[in-house]
């Protein structure tokens, strides 16, 4: 059976409270309620939370974070690099959504003396704090063999392709692998296993849709299969979450156009 | 030990089944047809609605009646086979999932079986008398 309740050294407690220094001016005051895991001692999760005065810092829900980190609490910890929404490292749960927090304004989710839940992706092992452990999630990309294969001789200049050609990829080749829209799918939270997920089924048919690749059989071989892309029932919180605006349910649905063709 | 294996291991698993294409056209063909089949059906309860057993028996015993009501069974339950497999699969995993995918089947069988010999057995009179 799927495991549809949290394990007993998962369930979250009532952490520590930071409260905003004497002071500091109530109408600017938000609190971050952040989920906190240590796995050095052994406790379990906790929600901590952090009440900030919020012209401290930028717009960003990301700036929030490292305003807490640089001032309030140097143990919390997350992943971020860009800070522009091209690196994906900040995916987190904000306010109950999976996105990035380089590109959310914490105004967003209410505003001042609004509380904002902020947790890792969901139903991921979590390395510590905001930190998912996404080893699986990469492997999955790995194993769609995301590169160009050919058995064509190598050209003298570069594989051709139309504009045309090329248009089809856009929608696909953007995609930075955040893994927001992996971990907001049901069906990957209940067989993460087996089914290959939104991301990386959408960059099979990246290579699926690539005009130059010749490998289209061997691909769909790869994917047909009643889990690893049929586990897909179109739920459509990939699309909904992506925060580059992809869509990755349509790929998917692409992916089974292509195959039923096949089929004949 | 599973946890020594990598996640590309964890990832390949068993490798692809190389199917499912059929499967899902068939869950799509099932759907369509059921569309039409389903309206018919809901209609035809309507005008039977309050008629007695007489009046159904007579309306079924119109070929074009039986037909139809028997490609009702028949879709339904073969797009409910599909369906609750799915939906037992995603849920239930290991050899209790495989068992209740296995008596899923054997459920829906049964039942198509059982309404068969109820419509047959009206039309052809067999254990007629017992209503």
């Amino acid at each position: 059976m799927v495991q549809l309740t949290l394990p007993k050294n998962s369930t979250l407690t009532k952490g520590k409270r930071w409260a905003a220094p004497e002071g500091s001016d109530p109408s600017r005051l938000k609190v971050f309620r952040v989920y906190r895991y240590d796995p050095e001692n052994g406790a379990n999760p906790r929600w901590d939370e952090y009440e900030v005065d919020t012209s401290k810092f930028g717009p960003m829900v990301l700036d929030a974070l490292i305003y807490i980190k640089n001032t309030v609490d140097p143990t919390l910890t997350f992943r971020r690099s860009c800070r522009e929404g091209i690196c994906g490292s900040c995916a987190m749960n904000i306010g109950g959504r999976n996105t990035l927090a380089c590109t959310h304004g914490w105004a967003e989710f209410g505003g001042t003396g609004k509380a904002l839940a902020i947790s890792p992706l969901p139903h991921m092992p979590v390395v510590k704090d905001l930190v998912p452990d996404l080893s699986l999630f990469y492997a999955q990309y790995d194993s769609i063999e995301p590169w160009l294969k050919t058995n064509t001789p190598e050209p003298d200049k570069e594989w051709l392709q139309s504009p045309v050609q090329r248009e089809k990829l856009d929608g696909l080749y953007e995609c930075i692998l955040c893994a927001c829209c992996s971990t907001s799918c049901p069906s990957y939270w209940w067989n993460q296993e087996k089914y290959l997920g939104p991301a990386a089924l959408l960059q099979s048919y990246r290579w699926l849709a690539d005009s130059r690749d010749e490998a289209t059989g061997e691909r769909l071989d790869a994917v047909e299969d009643p889990f690893k892309l049929y586990r897909c029932h179109t739920i459509m919180n990939c699309a909904q979450v992506c925060p580059k605006g992809l869509n990755p349910a349509k790929a998917i649905a692409e992916t089974k156009k292509m195959l039923a063709a096949r089929a004949g | 030990m599973s946890g020594l294996q990598t996640p590309r291991k964890r990832v390949e698993g068993l490798g692809s089944a190389k199917h499912g294409a059929g499967l899902w056209r068939r869950e799509r063909f099932s759907a369509l047809i059921l569309i039409p089949l389903i309206l018919w059906g809901l209609c035809s309860a309507a005008h039977l609605a309050g008629g007695g057993y007489d009046a159904a028996l007579a309306w079924l015993q119109q070929p074009f009646n039986l037909v139809l009501l028997a490609a009702v069974l028949a879709v339904c339950l073969w797009h409910m086979e599909m369906g609750m497999r799915v939906i037992i699969e995603d849920y239930v995993h290991g050899t209790l999932g495989g068992l209740l995918v296995l008596l899923n089947s054997l459920f829906c069988w049964g039942l198509g079986l059982a309404a068969a010999a109820a419509v047959l057995s009206g039309v052809f009179g067999v254990g007629a008398g017992v209503h």
